[in-house]
């Protein structure tokens, strides 16, 4: 249990004048998993490589427990990195690649041993420990290449997309078992990650960074319901705004006029809903309810997408592929945006 | 399937008889002249026979044994100068992306096609002011030459195909840099880094003129002493120093086929197939 903190963290790399990483300030929660979400190439490993200590910040501190390691190797950190990329030493079998870090310690041999052998057991390859790498399959390296990070209980576990180069089901497999594991042994990690899905089931917090700056953090439910921004809500796939005025606990747009939230600002605005909190079929005397007519469907499989308008203004809703089969374009629905579903953005 | 087999012994078959005569046949004359007494045209083998002038060679008086004992420390310090300097220089030719990149590699194979003879005489001007003349470790140095290129251009292959990444792993493990350069870059590095020995030590095993102007007439290597016996007329003796200046190349040769060819031996995938 390592309490880890980022503070004004900065790299920007050769003349560029744009940083990697922009003044990043952040407390990893100790014992807990973090997320950092953005998209690819806006600086998410940068940030792992300076807390590993592979990279120096240009500017900023990174304190383990109150106590900056800047001026640490990374052999002295122990915030142990694993890559998208397994990186398993080739020449090494299975035992040998898991009890690496504990032969750099100088363990005992039977330590090693007894170590390793806890460690297969957990990621459930007992059986492998005298092949090499290249002998087992993508998962099955992914999960050598996490007992190895484990074994030597690192004060911070840094996963940099573990998952991305995994097939869907083992995305899955492999995603449930770093979940148990950190929950188990309670380290302290940080888990990079393009997949606003894997960070909303894995982390406890989330930090979501683009352009190499934090653009807002807290835990997954807080992105989707008030979110700071229009760049924060896009990028957890919300997609309807609407501009307008709120004013005593209400949203005036051409649309309607919404009763909000309480927490919700005042003044000048941008009223946004999720497509999957939008009722359809409302009754038109409720709350919050209006007409809009659908302009067209696309079909997801398990949902179908609505592409509705009303008073000029084009919205999307999400509903169950069953109900939306009735439905003709054209056709005037009336709907209803529940109003504790309603957000407004500066 | 058992026609494709067939086949391809045939042709292994044939390609290892064709190896064996353009490489053993003209060894063969060597050795016979090794042991030979009387041996006058036209007779096609030797008339009378005797262990003459391998006693000689390995006579303590002959120098000959002191000669191959230069020749291999050369060859050895040669190599362990190419390992230090050559596999540096190969990494940051196979990894990093500089500027004058392109010139840097013309330079380092510059030598390759410069023959020694036209350069040596400058050099040995600049090697007596160093005072580096006349001394063994000044042999190694002026063989560095012609015999650096290859060291440096094999790792450069070696290090383009290498992921620098996986050192930054055994760091993040807790290994110092020394340890992740034994525990990890070593044995990614290893059959190449063999290889490159193997072509350094052969290159400088087999100089004549850088060796024979620098060393100044005081360093005597197994070329220069077949080189004066080959032209003094003593055949027999030629062919005795011969044979043992040929050894090292042929030991060389199946080392290098062994890592050349992954971790099959010639001999390994002939049984193969």
């Amino acid at each position: 249990m390592t309490n880890v903190v980022l503070e004004n963290l900065t790299k920007t790399y050769g003349q560029a004048d744009v940083a990697a990483v922009d003044n990043i300030s952040l407390t990893l929660k100790s014992g807990a998993l973090t997320a950092i979400l953005g998209p690819s190439g806006c600086g998410k490993s940068t940030i792992l490589k300076m807390i590993a200590g592979l990279l120096a910040p240009e500017a900023g501190d990174i304190k383990f427990d109150g106590r900056s390691v800047l001026n640490q190797k990374p052999e002295q950190r122990n915030a142990v990195m694993m890559f998208q990329d397994h990186l398993l030493f080739p020449y090494m079998t299975v035992a040998e690649n898991i009890g690496f870090g504990l032969k750099m310690q100088r363990q005992s041999k039977t330590e090693i041993q007894t170590r390793v052998g806890e460690l297969m057991e957990l990621v459930q390859l007992q059986d492998l420990g005298s092949r090499k790498p290249d002998a087992l399959s993508g998962g099955q390296q992914q999960r050598v290449a996490l007992a190895r990070a484990l074994v030597v209980k690192p004060k911070i576990l840094l996963l940099d997309e573990p998952l991305s180069n995994l097939d869907a089901h083992l995305r899955i497999e492999m995603r449930d078992l770093i979940k148990r594991l950190q929950q188990e042994m309670k380290i302290t990690t940080l888990f990079v990650t393009h997949d606003q899905e894997e960070a909303v089931i894995l982390a406890e917090e989330i930090a979501l960074v683009i352009d190499g700056r934090l653009r807002q953090s807290g835990s997954a439910p807080v992105f989707f319901e008030r979110p700071k921004d229009e760049t924060v809500t896009r990028f957890f796939g919300g997609c309807n705004f609407v501009d307008g005025v709120a004013r005593d606990g209400h949203f005036i747009c051409p649309l309607a006029t919404f009763a909000l939230p309480a927490d919700c600002r005042t003044g000048k605005g941008r009223l946004t809903f999720r497509p999957e909190n939008i009722r359809l079929n409302a009754d038109l005397s409720a709350e919050n309810s209006f007409s809009a007519i659908l302009i067209s469907k696309t079909y997801l499989g398990t949902q179908t997408r609505l592409h509705l308008a009303a008073a000029g203004i084009e919205f999307e809703a999400l509903t169950n592929p069953g109900e939306a089969h009735n439905l003709i374009d054209g056709a005037e629905l009336p709907v209803q945006l529940p109003k504790n579903s309603l957000w407004v953005l500066g | 399937m058992t026609i494709k087999k067939q086949g391809l012994s045939w042709i292994a078959w044939l390609s290892l008889g064709l190896m064996l005569t353009w490489l053993i046949l003209p060894l063969l004359p060597l050795a016979l002249w090794s042991i030979s007494h009387r041996w006058y045209f036209p007779d096609i083998l030797p008339s009378e026979y005797s262990l003459h002038a391998w006693k000689y060679v390995f006579s303590d008086t002959a120098g000959v044994m002191t000669a191959l004992g230069q020749t291999t420390l050369i060859a050895l310090g040669t190599t362990a100068l190419a390992v230090l300097i050559g596999v540096p220089a190969g990494r940051a030719l196979g990894l990093y992306h500089f500027k004058g990149k392109a010139l840097v590699e013309l330079l380092i194979l510059a030598p390759t096609i410069v023959p020694g003879i036209a350069v040596v005489l400058g050099i040995h001007v600049v090697f007596l002011k160093l005072g580096l003349a006349n001394s063994l470790f000044g042999v190694m140095i002026v063989h560095l030459i012609p015999a650096l290129p290859y060291m440096v251009l094999v790792m450069a292959g070696v290090f383009a195909n290498y992921n620098p990444a996986i050192e930054a792993q055994a760091r993040s493990l807790g290994a110092n840099p020394l340890q992740a350069f034994w525990y990890v870059t070593l044995p990614a590095i290893l059959p190449g880094l063999l290889v490159g020995c193997f072509f350094t030590f052969l290159v400088s095993w087999s100089q004549y003129i850088l060796t024979l102007v620098i060393g100044g007439g005081r360093v005597a290597t197994l070329p220069l002493l077949l080189f004066n016996f080959a032209t003094s007329g003593r055949n027999d003796i030629t062919g005795a120093i011969g044979i043992l200046y040929i050894l090292p190349g042929v030991i060389v040769l199946v080392l290098a086929a062994r890592h050349l060819s992954g971790r099959n031996s010639a001999a390994g995938s002939l049984r193969q197939i």
